[in-house]
């Protein structure tokens, strides 16, 4: 796994809470007066071959977009990457700590698609740290974006039954004393399979995701570069309500 | 060394009138008064808000030019020139003002009109809270314009006040004094004793939970002092967070409150 952070002065925590457990910068070392917490969970099992790149340079281009807005020091950025099981690309760090060179060569396709895996923990550790922040009088609002081109079929809820483990998961992050708002948004790619198109439709209708899902059809790069402008003025718009208690305002693609 | 501070507008208040300001081995706040009238005795509105500014900025000015040796005499001359570039009336400066320096060895806490201050024992939860109180309306650093100032406020008010101490293992005492002795009031901390000293306006004096007071005692003031995490911003995420609880047990602060802290870390 890459290293992200090059400050040695900057303590990465562990978090062995929830199903998956998460890492993050120790609050010891936060400075500012609150944080939105964005996390973006990409699909990199084997049907990714072909726009992984594409996908890195946006997930770069996000970054370097979000690096240049009034309120990046306000911003915690965590990277989840999904094939037959959900990994933890980076945890929880300030976005100026984050070299967006090192996303290169994460996104290499590979197995299958633990897509509630990572729907699941991306919602639990919002949930955990968001909570750890505001019990210490940080703001803390938060913004999940999960982005796949396929259905659920591996992982620890690899089965249809287990959807309303992920329907609970996005429910309990939502309460007040968690963060101030969370934010699911779901980016269904390359949807060219209408069967595909349509089990991903009911997923988001039943975990309950916040927004609509974008359904892009296709995995061209202009299409993928679009994802990473998304991004940016999701994860923006996320910060610009942190300290309202009020959702961001509605997201559209 | 590590300064914070920050200022919330009170439940009853359109305008803060209170302000603050600090650097990592400085800082002070000022309390505007919100009623002031004329010599006719007339309601005016003389902006107070501007003049806690004033001198809030003169005292970060000057502090610079002269560590460790400010004093509220010294910072309302300065606020005063600003004011007269300002055409604004004297009364503008009707506002009190609290001082934390870092004096190498130990804080130095100044308090010219009411207000709070606390020191923690390092390592503990434990405090020394000292309040000064003014039978009548507080003494304004303003009052020390002019030679006759101290006196014209002591023979309209009686110009006395109150130190009350609550030390950290519980005893207490209690100091009456009249500005003719001393028109501010000075307490020293020292850094291997107390790694935390936290000064606030009368604020802090004005809670109410429905409808009435709620008496600034250990209970109140434990809460108030409840700092968490220390870095950056803490003051602004400590005042705002606490506020935020309190007022969930329907504890509001009818007047505005500012708080300034230095911290030895």
């Amino acid at each position: 796994m890459p290293k992200f952070v090059d400050d040695d002065n900057a303590t990465i925590d562990q978090h062995k809470v929830g199903h998956f457990g998460f890492t993050a910068v120790s609050l010891d070392d936060l400075e500012s007066s609150g944080y939105t917490l964005a996390t973006i969970a990409c699909d990199r099992s084997g049907s990714t071959q072909g726009f992984q790149k594409p996908m890195e340079e946006a997930l770069k281009a996000s970054v370097a977009a979000l690096l240049r807005h009034p309120n990046s020091e306000s911003m915690m950025l965590r990277v989840l990457t999904f094939d037959t099981e959900c990994a933890e690309l980076h945890g929880f760090i300030p976005l100026a700590d984050i070299e967006p060179m090192r996303y290169n060569g994460s996104l290499e396709p590979r197995g299958m698609t633990a897509l509630f895996d990572a729907c699941i923990n991306g919602a639990e550790a919002a949930s955990e740290y968001g909570k750890q922040l505001i019990q210490d009088r940080f703001n803390a609002n938060g913004i999940l974006i999960v982005i796949t081109d396929g259905m659920n079929n591996s992982g620890r809820f690899f089965q249809n039954r287990d959807l309303p483990q992920v329907a609970k998961a996005f429910q309990d992050t939502q309460r007040n004393e968690c963060l101030e708002s969370f934010a699911t948004i779901l980016i269904g790619v390359n949807l060219q399979d209408s069967h595909v198109k349509t089990i991903l439709e009911d997923f988001h209708r039943q975990a309950g995701f916040s927004t609509d899902m974008i359904a892009l059809m296709d995995a061209q790069p202009d299409t993928i570069a679009k994802i990473g402008a998304f991004i940016s003025s999701s994860v923006s718009s996320t910060s610009t309500a942190l300290g309202t208690g009020a959702p961001s305002q509605s997201l559209t693609w | 060394m590590r300064g914070g501070s920050h200022f919330v507008m009170g439940h009853s208040h359109s305008v803060c009138e209170d302000y603050a300001a600090s650097t990592d081995t400085f800082a002070a706040l000022s309390d505007g008064c919100s009623v002031v009238k004329d010599e006719e005795g007339n309601r005016i509105d003389p902006h107070t808000d501007i003049g806690a500014r004033l001198l809030v900025c003169a005292a970060m000015k000057l502090q610079k030019t002269d560590p460790g040796g400010l004093t509220a005499k010294i910072v309302v001359h300065g606020a005063n020139d600003a004011r007269r570039l300002l055409n604004l009336p004297e009364e503008t400066l009707s506002a009190t003002l609290l001082m934390l320096t870092d004096m190498k060895g130990y804080i130095l806490a100044e308090i010219c009109g009411d207000g709070a201050v606390a020191a923690r024992v390092a390592g503990t939860s434990q405090w020394c809270i000292s309040t000064v109180l003014y039978q009548s309306r507080p003494f304004y650093p303003r009052y020390l314009l002019s030679d006759h100032g101290v006196g014209d406020f002591q023979q309209s008010t009686g110009g006395l006040f109150t130190v009350n101490t609550t030390n950290p293992d519980g005893s207490e005492c209690t100091q009456a004094s009249s500005v003719r002795q001393r028109a501010w009031s000075t307490f020293q901390y020292e850094t291997l004793r107390y790694d935390l000293v936290v000064a606030m306006s009368d604020g802090a004096f004005s809670f109410t939970q429905d409808g009435r007071s709620v008496t600034f005692d250990q209970t109140l003031a434990g809460r108030l002092l409840d700092f968490r995490r220390m870095k950056g911003d803490f003051m602004v995420r400590h005042l705002r967070g606490v506020l935020k609880e309190l007022a969930q047990d329907g504890i509001v602060s009818q007047d505005d409150l500012s708080m300034i802290a230095l911290y030895e870390d």
